[in-house]
């Protein structure tokens, strides 16, 4: 059990909660516009500086490094990280299911889940792109070097000695 | 994260540049396969060996539970277990076995994922289980060490040591008995006296805000050892607690606080406090974890005394509860979570933790019959 929340964190949310219902235009790179709550942008670090710093909220913000299919899958993960409390066990662990389904899905289309990594990386989403980035390093764990080159398009430039140098490194080859 | 990609150009399609790669995704891998992709390219092998790779690669490492298995005669195994929630399995990852040479061996502190082991709590060595680096401290025989630090000013890692019996070297190591001493990893300088008469120290010590703590039980205080001014001092814990048992009472980091746990006579129930104001040392109780008895029982196949040790994992607080062959993880609302059974010996939670490195340390090829790769590695 929990002891304890305290009136300062419980006037955190209320305004939290106030600040929540403004809504804010996101817009593609193919000019495709996307209305999310302010709670739900703020997952994104960039757009929370841009909005702290006074602005733009109105005129909206285009995206010009983001298209429309990456960027709806974006705003899932945003709007289920900006609108759910994480408060309680039983909260925590239906965001971490949430989590686990999106990944799951993401990771069938390699090209996509790159794409979406990239979004993340620009609109600085943390939680975001630690599971993307996790999910990539996941796949690795179990590929071989060969495995691996073709997964991301690498050339073999090692020669012999390289390659036996490396093993010796290696003391647990 | 990266702030080259901020650059506004478009994302190349179909795959992700070499920068997102190395320092995003390859540093989150552990080392065996991150070994095994130097031999993807020349690229890779050359920006996955620099020492700042190395060292970004142990902060992105989980740190996790420490289990000892001592084989009479025979082997001494090291590994690390960890719960994977989304699988809700607890799973036991070997890290290093070590040869009939480290007869009676256990590890009793560990640093930025080195491990301080001993014999007989007299003999002193120090290991690296990854870059299977293992060398002697000889000089120290005798000693009883308290702590296991890296000192801020220099970066050198240094042990806290206390002198309470006659060392093998007494002679070439000045000072009085019933004292600190500091002794830094791979100098030729002998241990330094550094007074403090009163009290020595040892178990698990947490270090937060450069300092180690130590829970005294004998004066119910926390000790304090500042790691950069190399002193000490004292600090209030929890009052008001449930009476602890003998073996419990210890503290754990919190996600950057100061936590303490303590278990009731059979370990039924667990306290759990933090420090929530480090400078004004004010704890709060943040959970009674009831543990889920008869469900443990039933899987122990009878009443055991168990043991328990409270950690922090990807933010939340979990209790660990050993028994013999079992672990078992459970949540701070007393829910099981998932157990682990080993088959053969008995495990031991050491009370240590291990963040897996391949960062290589200057003092290493200094220190006593150095071996790397060798016995008593097996």
């Amino acid at each position: 059990m929990a002891t304890g929340s305290g009136a300062a964190a419980a006037a955190a949310d209320a305004e939290e909660k106030e600040s929540g219902s403004r809504m804010i235009t996101l817009t593609s790179n193919e000019g495709k516009a996307f209305v999310v709550t302010e709670a739900s942008a703020r997952q994104s670090a960039t757009i929370r500086s841009m909005v702290d710093d006074g602005g733009c909220v109105d005129k909206g913000f285009p995206l010009p490094n983001v298209d429309s299919k990456t960027l709806a899958r974006v705003i899932q993960y945003c709007d289920e990280h900006g609108n759910k409390e994480a408060h309680t066990v039983d909260e925590r662990a239906a965001l971490a299911k949430f989590d686990k389904d999106f990944i799951a899905e993401l990771d069938a289309d390699k090209a996509f889940l790159y794409d979406v990594t990239m979004a993340a990386n620009y609109l600085h989403i943390q939680g975001l792109f630690a599971l993307t980035t996790q999910c990539i390093a996941d796949t690795i764990k179990g590929k071989t070097p060969e495995e691996i080159r073709t997964a991301f398009g690498i050339e073999y430039d090692l020669t012999a000695q390289d390659e036996e140098e490396i093993k010796e490194e290696d003391t647990h080859a | 994260m990266v702030k080259a990609a901020r650059t506004g150009l478009p994302p190349r399609r179909r795959g992700l540049p070499e920068e997102i790669v190395v320092w995003e995704i390859l540093v989150r891998l552990p080392p065996k396969p991150l070994l095994r992709c130097r031999l993807v390219c020349r690229a890779w092998r050359r920006l996955t060996s620099t020492g700042d790779f190395l060292l970004t690669h142990h902060r992105h490492q989980p740190s996790l539970p420490l289990v000892d298995r001592y084989k009479c005669n025979e082997e001494f195994l090291l590994g690390i277990v960890s719960l994977d929630r989304r699988a809700a399995a607890a799973r036991l990852q070997p890290v290093a076995q070590l040869d009939d040479t480290c007869y009676m061996m256990s590890a009793d502190a560990s640093c930025d994922g080195l491990l301080l082991l001993s014999i007989g709590g007299i003999w002193w060595f120090i290991c690296n289980p990854i870059t299977r680096q293992f060398g002697a401290l000889d000089l120290l025989c005798g000693f009883m060490v308290m702590g296991f630090y890296k000192h801020p000013p220099t970066s050198d890692y240094r042990l806290l040591l206390y002198r309470n019996q006659e060392l093998m070297s007494e002679h070439l190591i000045p000072g009085d008995r019933n004292t600190c001493y500091v002794y830094t990893l791979g100098s030729s300088d002998v241990p330094r006296c550094i007074g403090w008469p009163e009290t020595s120290a040892s178990g698990a010590t947490v270090v937060l805000h450069g300092s180690l703590h130590w829970y005294q039980r004998s004066q119910d205080m926390i000790l304090v050892f500042d790691t950069t001014a190399e002193s000490f001092r004292w600090m209030l814990a929890p009052s008001d607690r449930m009476k602890c048992t003998l073996d419990s009472g210890n503290l754990f980091d919190m996600d950057g606080k100061l936590g303490m746990y303590c278990s009731n006579d059979g370990c039924t129930i667990v306290d759990i406090w933090v420090l929530q104001d480090y400078k004004r040392e004010i704890w709060s109780l943040k959970y009674q974890v009831e543990l889920p008895v008869p469900e443990i029982r039933g899987m122990l196949g009878g009443a055991y005394h168990w043991s328990a040790m409270v950690l922090s994992q990807e933010g939340d607080v979990l209790v660990l509860v050993s028994c013999d062959r079992w672990l078992f993880y459970i949540d701070t609302e007393g829910n099981l979570l998932a157990s682990f059974q080993h088959y053969g010996d008995g495990l031991f939670t050491t009370g240590l933790k291990l963040k897996p490195s391949l960062v290589q340390h200057a003092f290493f090829p200094l220190l006593d019959s150095y071996a790397v790769n060798a016995s008593p590695f097996i």
